[in-house]
């Protein structure tokens, strides 16, 4: 399903939209070298900033995963199917560049049935990219070679999709108890 | 409508009301589809405001209805005229007339306490309507629109720009207002007489409307361009509009065209906002109208595709003449040099400091624990935008009292009706609004400011780069929207969220606009 970037007879507008939107996002961020900020950053207006989880191989490299919704005329961002799409961006900081590994960036879904490639780390120690799935994995591996088509070197990040923290709460107690308790009982008109 | 164990059988803190007080329908004058009244300058308009019977998907329903029609008449004008409407309530409730989008004079916007008293039922009020600019607009009550505008109480307003070449070559023009409505085995869900209900999310309808109607039809010849003026006239429901994968032309919106057309694969257009798109049918056969969206049920912790098909385009199979074939006007994308002139003048101030900031919340301190509870889980994810009742067992508890939706003042901490905000004519300024995502239940908002026009200059720092005028802007939950309002307009104008539910629940300010200064 991505990227639905491509709209109407040319889809023109809305790749030059993009490349604009990652223009200026591009653009405020800091130079190379420089300690990122982090998600408490004020003025970075992403609607979402986590922090990405380093593994081991990471090798004390940090990195915060920004969305941003997608440019729109129509406020909010959604696919023909209705789906919100998101401009993905991650920002890393202390990663060593080391010699037959190239950092790759990746969506996949949950369940890893579906894996598309995000893009290279440049070396801005950046990379952007759109996605209009529910709910997304980030992940960050070292490859062999830097155009990648498949994700096969081990993960050094990861992060998940705020929708992640959807979750079911039909079996939750608090759901399960009849006996509420007497502050939860709704003065309602008549039964009171 | 499930419930959760515990609160099963629970009924929100307000008496049923449904319309009519009990009166047999087949008393009342079955409403009939809406007629156009082309309308010159200086004419008047006799518009009554009246109970009516609807059926729809066979239940025989009591509704209300504008001069006993669905939607209520279409007026077309052209752009500078005025109008006369002579109004008259004949419901069981006071109403008003609103007339959305319209930069009109302060005393006819309709709004009662601020701009009239409420016409009480039985009684008259004399709008005078001048329309100053060209495009789609709309007319409903501002009383309890919760209720009357739910109940059929809308109409279109089509205002002709006096160039010729304002719009592209096309076919025909469909005028579409797209609604919702809630009905069960009994008929109509009911409202709540002494406030709203459903406060949370808004009023989600079960059963989606076309021009009043469930299954919209159009039959149009093989290769013809429509161009569709879209209104959502719902209490809350934003749609994602689709025409069965024919290609969508953006032309204009609330108050006017864009800067530039731009192709869409779908429209998504939120409570009280217009769109203005070209549509091109190039294939015999069926091309469904679709509202496609993803359902999230907080419940179970999940999304689903979701699809209610409107009603369809039938195409025939005779192309149309080669003198009315349009197409090569179609695959054009125009600009509109003319727009972008206009708004030249506004830019050297896109970047100025934010002169003010609204932050969009909401407090449910009244809401029983269980139901705060079930909120603070259920919303650890925060959708940009709902297009659906996610949380209908909650949504069906709350009500005007116990949620109170909140404007708040960055600056001053003021929130609602006790902001203070004075500007004179012709000043501009620019306002962020920002949508909290730590409120107990972020939503989405179209915010609608009346009686002036805005553009929306950027969205979480990203600059809007085709404008067009506004008078209705979504701001998703979590993001910055700054806006440029030109005050051009004196007097005491509201702005609010035009969710009705949400309205009722508090979630408008004044905005007072006095005359520019004059020099003797």
């Amino acid at each position: 399903m991505i990227p639905t970037i491509a709209a109407g007879r040319c889809g023109r507008p809305w790749l030059t939209s993009l490349a604009l939107a990652f223009a200026i996002l591009v653009s405020t961020n800091p130079a190379v070298g420089q300690t990122r900020a982090g998600c408490d950053a004020p003025g970075t207006h992403a609607f979402h900033c986590s922090v990405l989880i380093p593994t081991p191989e990471a090798h004390g490299a940090t990195g915060v995963m920004r969305l941003f919704l997608a440019p729109t005329p129509f406020g909010v961002p959604v696919s023909e199917d209705g789906r919100i799409v998101h401009i993905i961006r991650l920002e890393l900081d202390n990663l060593k560049r080391r010699p037959g590994r190239h950092y790759v960036a990746w969506v996949a879904t949950p369940e890893l049935d579906q894996r598309r490639r995000l893009g290279s780390i440049g070396d801005d120690l950046q990379v952007s990219g759109v996605t209009d799935w529910n709910r997304f994995l980030v992940v960050v591996t070292a490859e062999p070679v830097g155009e990648a088509e498949s994700w096969s070197g081990p993960i050094l990040f990861s992060a998940s999709s705020p929708s992640g923290w959807l979750t079911t709460m039909a079996g939750e107690e608090i759901f399960g108890n009849n006996e509420l308790p007497v502050q939860s009982q709704y003065c309602l008109v008549n039964k009171c | 409508m499930p419930m959760l164990p515990g609160l099963m059988g629970l009924e929100p803190a307000v008496t049923p009301w449904l319309p009519g007080s009990g009166r047999d329908p087949s008393t009342l004058p079955e409403a009939t589809f809406r007629r156009v009244e082309r309308l010159s300058d200086g004419d008047t308009l006799q518009l009554r405001a009246m109970l009516v019977r609807r059926t729809i998907n066979g239940r025989t329903l009591v509704m209300y209805g504008y001069n006993g029609q669905y939607p209520g008449p279409l007026i077309w004008v052209d752009q500078g005229a005025t109008i006369l409407v002579d109004f008259r309530n004949e419901l069981e409730l006071p109403s008003t007339i609103h007339w959305h989008g319209v930069r009109l004079d302060n005393a006819f916007d309709g709004v009662p306490g601020v701009t009239q008293e409420a016409v009480q039922p039985g009684d008259r009020f004399l709008y005078r309507v001048h329309f100053r600019d060209a495009g789609i607009y709309w007319y409903h009550p501002h009383v309890r629109s919760d209720i009357q505008q739910d109940l059929g109480l809308y109409g279109n307003m089509l205002v002709r720009d006096a160039r010729p070449d304002a719009y592209n070559p096309v076919n025909r023009e469909e005028v579409l207002a797209l609604d919702d409505l809630l009905i069960d085995e009994r008929g109509l869900f009911p409202y709540g007489a002494e406030r709203a209900v459903q406060t949370l999310m808004g009023r989600f309808g079960n059963i989606l409307l076309v021009n009043g109607q469930p299954e919209y039809r159009l039959e149009v010849a093989k290769g013809e361009v429509v161009r569709f003026f879209l209104t959502n006239v719902s209490n809350t429901r934003t749609f994602n509009l689709s025409f069965g994968g024919a290609a969508i032309k953006l032309v204009g919106a609330d108050v006017g065209r864009f800067e530039r057309e731009e192709w869409v694969k779908s429209v998504v257009i939120g409570p009280a906002q217009r769109y203005i798109v070209e549509v091109m049918f190039e294939y015999p056969g069926h091309y469904a109208l679709r509202n496609a969206i993803q359902a999230i049920d907080h419940m179970r912790g999940r999304f689903s595709s979701h699809v209610d098909t409107l009603g369809a385009i039938a195409v025939e199979g005779q192309s149309v003449p080669a003198g009315s074939d349009h197409s090569a006007a179609f695959g054009r994308l125009r600009e509109n040099p003319g727009v972008a002139e206009e708004i030249d003048r506004y830019r050297p101030h896109f970047d100025r400091p934010v002169d003010h900031e609204l932050v969009l919340s909401m407090r449910g301190g009244e809401l029983p624990a269980t139901i705060v509870q079930v909120m603070t889980l259920d919303t650890l994810y925060k959708p940009p935008a709902e297009f659906n009742d996610a949380m209908p067992m909650m949504n069906y508890l709350s009500t005007g009292a116990n949620v109170t939706w909140i404007l708040r003042d960055a600056a001053t901490g003021r929130e609602n009706t006790d902001i203070v905000w004075r500007f004179k004519v012709g000043e501009l300024a620019k306002i962020r609004l920002f949508n909290d995502p730590k409120a107990l239940h972020p939503m989405h908002h179209p915010i609608h400011i009346h009686g002036q026009r805005f553009l929306v200059l950027a969205r979480d720092g990203v600059a809007n780069e085709n404008l067009v005028w506004k008078d209705t802007a979504i701001v998703p939950v979590g993001s910055r929207v700054d806006i440029l309002l030109e005050l051009s307009n004196p007097g005491d104008w509201l702005a609010h969220c035009h969710i009705s539910e949400h309205i009722e629940a508090g979630m408008k300010l004044v905005i007072h606009v006095d005359p520019a200064a004059t020099t003797n």
